[in-house]
């Protein structure tokens, strides 16, 4: 091995590019020009409603940031998203708890949690909207056995938008627990047993070692549920449609209307910039929280 | 600053920005190439259509496509043009058809599009205009039609499509019900609420339903605006729906919600269907187009308990026609063939097989007034009627946004959230806007 000749480093770059470049070729094709090409067509009036487009520098930003739309949207958006993150979170978390205690059935309590993150969004969507169905929906068929009042789940502008979070949480909160699980799984055993050592009560080991030491994993959880909230589509266009109203219209639904259903590409393109911007401090923190 | 001084790290700057400099260049360049420049294809027909031994369909699946599919062996060798069929879904379809008009690479000659889809088309110059070929042709035969189906597919007095299928507004009601409570098929939309109140407080059934979902319910409330005497617009164009006849039309929805299943308040048009034919519902005003469905006994509990009338009257008396149109695009290079196969497809002597072969019937005169036909399908003699008295949702460019900004303040009205004023003063100012107003 050590007759081996190691070769001239301008060799290495030269291969090195060159094994690299199709990569980067494929980057550059798939994401880089196309991002390149939204924000260009951004800056124009473009639409298919009209064959021709120009240059209108930020009217686009200015009429979506002074849209009631646009803000009604965000606010859907951040609703939905810390109410999805706060019964996602620490339910996700105790059941990762439950589960690492391996105790009896836990295989096939996995199992069954796992389930509804191997269904497509599109299915869950259309199950819970039937099942959420006022008239003749299982889940108030049940309640009104109980001699319960049925509730509008999908009509009500309050209940909808709760409605949103629950089909949500019930098909992610397995994800929370997945990733919490592998975090409980791979604590230093050696904090736990000096806990012990003291005397620590098992709330005591909870609060202050295995808390602060899951912390790292529970922010990148945060960052991924947040970033999957804001981009959630499917089973609100299935489940609501965005209503009643505009209940449940959020910023990933009105940029589908603006681009496919109004047609107004330049509008979609701007507001998948906004999007985009909105969601950069995040990462960041990621990045902070992750060097 | 730093980096500024290390003549190496200054060069690797420069190269990337010059590489930045050379790409955004090549793409504005490229970009500038793709998009179309403002010369429209001429969209004449008459100006020399072209002909070729093959051309290409586009069609969006639905019973109509079926039918077109069965009845082409015929028509192909009727016209020695062999037809390809390409399909792509309702949400996606027009779309397509907008991109590859802006491509303007002929690569459709036939094109079947939805009726509010019109006026996009045509103001971009993207159908070729069909009068020319309309006027010379027997076979066809505009005069079959009365002149609302005529104008049908005009946009600013040009014909740009065919009607492929006719689908006014309905009333379907449930003959067991009306029997039962001793009810008359309501002429007027007083009556109409009234009866949907009876059968509400029998305890029977729900009064009735409608599509109030966002989506959708600016095409049932402009039904009633319009036959309560409002308009979208005057004459000059102007925006007129903060009116006293909108107020009218819209607490008149919200009786009639008053008398629906619960669920209606989100409800489709489909959803609408499903409530009608799955669960007592009493009356539903719908569309003729769901005929097939609310008749398949696999789809319908009360198949041979459902009957259909002309839709009530207001102070004008109005009927909505929606329905399938089909084009030949301004870029196809074989219009000649693509017209020679449509009027084939669609012409006086197909109509009624055409129909047979599962097609959503289109209201040509000589079908509606078939005795064998309205015999074997009772609807069909609705049409005649509703057609004369039909008018079309409004030919508008952004009439798609402008149905979300009606569909989403009527949703508001309905469920409270704004009073009725309020709700049609935001419209009124909403719509103006989108409209340039």
């Amino acid at each position: 091995m050590s007759s081996q000749q190691e070769p001239p480093p301008g060799q290495v770059r030269r291969y090195t590019a060159a094994y690299l470049s199709p990569g980067w070729l494929l980057l550059l094709g798939v994401v880089i020009l196309p991002l390149l090409l939204g924000l260009w067509i951004s800056f124009r009036n473009g639409s298919l409603l009209t064959p021709t487009s120009e240059f209108v520098g930020l009217e686009n930003y200015r009429d979506l940031l002074t849209s009631s739309a646009f803000w009604d949207s965000v606010k859907v958006t951040l609703i939905i998203s810390i109410l999805s993150l706060a019964i996602q979170l620490p339910l996700g978390l105790l059941l990762a708890i439950v589960v690492n205690r391996e105790l009896r059935g836990t295989r096939f309590f996995r199992s069954s949690l796992l389930m509804p993150l191997l269904l497509t969004p599109v299915a869950v969507g259309l199950m819970w909207r039937l099942m959420m169905n006022v008239d003749n929906g299982v889940i108030d068929g049940t309640l009104e056995m109980f001699g319960l009042p049925a509730i509008d789940w999908l009509g009500d502008r309050t209940m909808a938008v709760v409605s949103v979070v629950i089909v949500d949480s019930w098909q992610n909160i397995a994800f929370v627990m997945l990733l919490m699980l592998a975090g409980l799984q791979a604590l230093p055993v050696s904090p736990l047993e000096a806990a012990q050592v003291d005397g620590a009560n098992t709330f005591q080991k909870y609060r202050h070692v295995i808390l602060p030491l899951l912390a790292p994993v529970a922010l990148v959880v945060v960052m991924i549920r947040i970033i999957e909230s804001v981009k959630l589509f499917d089973i609100i266009y299935i489940l609501t449609g965005g209503g009643p109203g505009t209940a449940t219209q959020n910023l990933s639904l009105l940029d589908y209307r603006l681009g496919f259903t109004f047609l107004e590409t330049s509008r979609a393109a701007a507001l998948g910039v906004i999007i985009t911007l909105l969601m950069f401090p995040l990462y960041r923190l990621w990045k902070k929280a992750n060097p | 600053m730093q980096s500024q001084s290390n003549p190496a790290k200054r060069r690797r700057h420069r190269r990337t920005a010059v590489a930045a400099i050379a790409g955004a260049s090549a793409m504005s360049l490229l970009l500038g190439a793709c998009s179309s420049s403002s010369s429209a294809p001429s969209g004449d027909a008459a100006s020399g259509g072209g002909t070729a031994s093959e051309i290409t369909a586009f069609l969006i699946p639905s019973p109509t496509e079926e039918a077109i599919k069965k009845s082409l062996p015929d028509c192909e060798a009727k016209t020695g043009v062999k037809v390809t069929i390409v399909d792509a879904p309702y949400s996606d379809a027009h779309q397509k058809m907008l991109l590859s008009f802006q491509a303007k690479q002929g690569a459709y000659d036939i094109v079947q599009y939805d009726n509010p889809y019109l006026a996009p088309f045509a103001s971009q110059n993207a159908l070729a205009e069909l009068d020319s070929y309309l006027g010379k042709s027997t076979a066809y035969d505009i005069g079959d039609f009365v002149q609302p189906l005529q104008d049908y597919s005009k946009y600013d007095g040009v014909t740009y499509g065919l009607n492929l299928s006719t689908e006014p507004f309905l009333l379907w009601y449930r003959t067991d019900i009306y029997d039962q409570l001793g009810l008359k098929v309501p002429t007027t939309w007083d009556e109409y609420l009234a009866n949907a109140q009876t059968i509400q407080e029998s305890g029977l059934a729900d009064g009735q339903v409608i599509a109030n979902a966002s989506s959708v319910n600016s095409w049932w409330w402009l039904q009633l605006l319009w036959s309560f005497g409002g308009d979208l617009q005057d004459a000059s164009g102007n925006v007129t729906l903060d009116t006293p006849e909108a107020q009218k039309a819209t607490e008149f929805m919200k009786s009639l919600l008053a008398v629906s299943p619960q669920s209606a308040t989100t409800a489709t048009g489909d959803d609408a269907t499903t409530l009608f034919t799955t669960q007592d519902v009493g009356q539903m005003i719908n569309y003729s187009g769901y005929y097939p469905v609310i008749t398949d006994p696999a789809q319908s509990k009360f198949v041979d308990k459902i009957a259909t009338a002309s839709i009530p009257k207001g102070d004008t008396d109005i009927t909505q026609l929606t329905g399938w149109n089909i084009g030949i695009p301004a870029d196809s290079k074989a219009k000649d063939s693509a017209w020679a196969v449509l009027e084939c497809l669609l012409g006086k002597d197909n109509a009624v097989k055409f129909i047979e072969n599962g097609a959503a019937a289109i209201g040509r005169t000589s079908v509606v007034t078939d005795p064998d036909l309205t015999a074997k399908y009772p609807y069909i003699a609705l049409l005649g009627p509703a057609s004369e008295t039909g008018r079309r949702l409004p030919a508008l460019v952004q009439w798609a946004e402008v149905s979300n900004q009606i569909g989403v303040h009527v949703q508001d009205m309905l469920t409270g959230k704004t009073s009725v004023q309020d709700g049609l003063s935001s419209m009124q100012s909403e719509v103006s806007a989108t409209l340039g107003n």
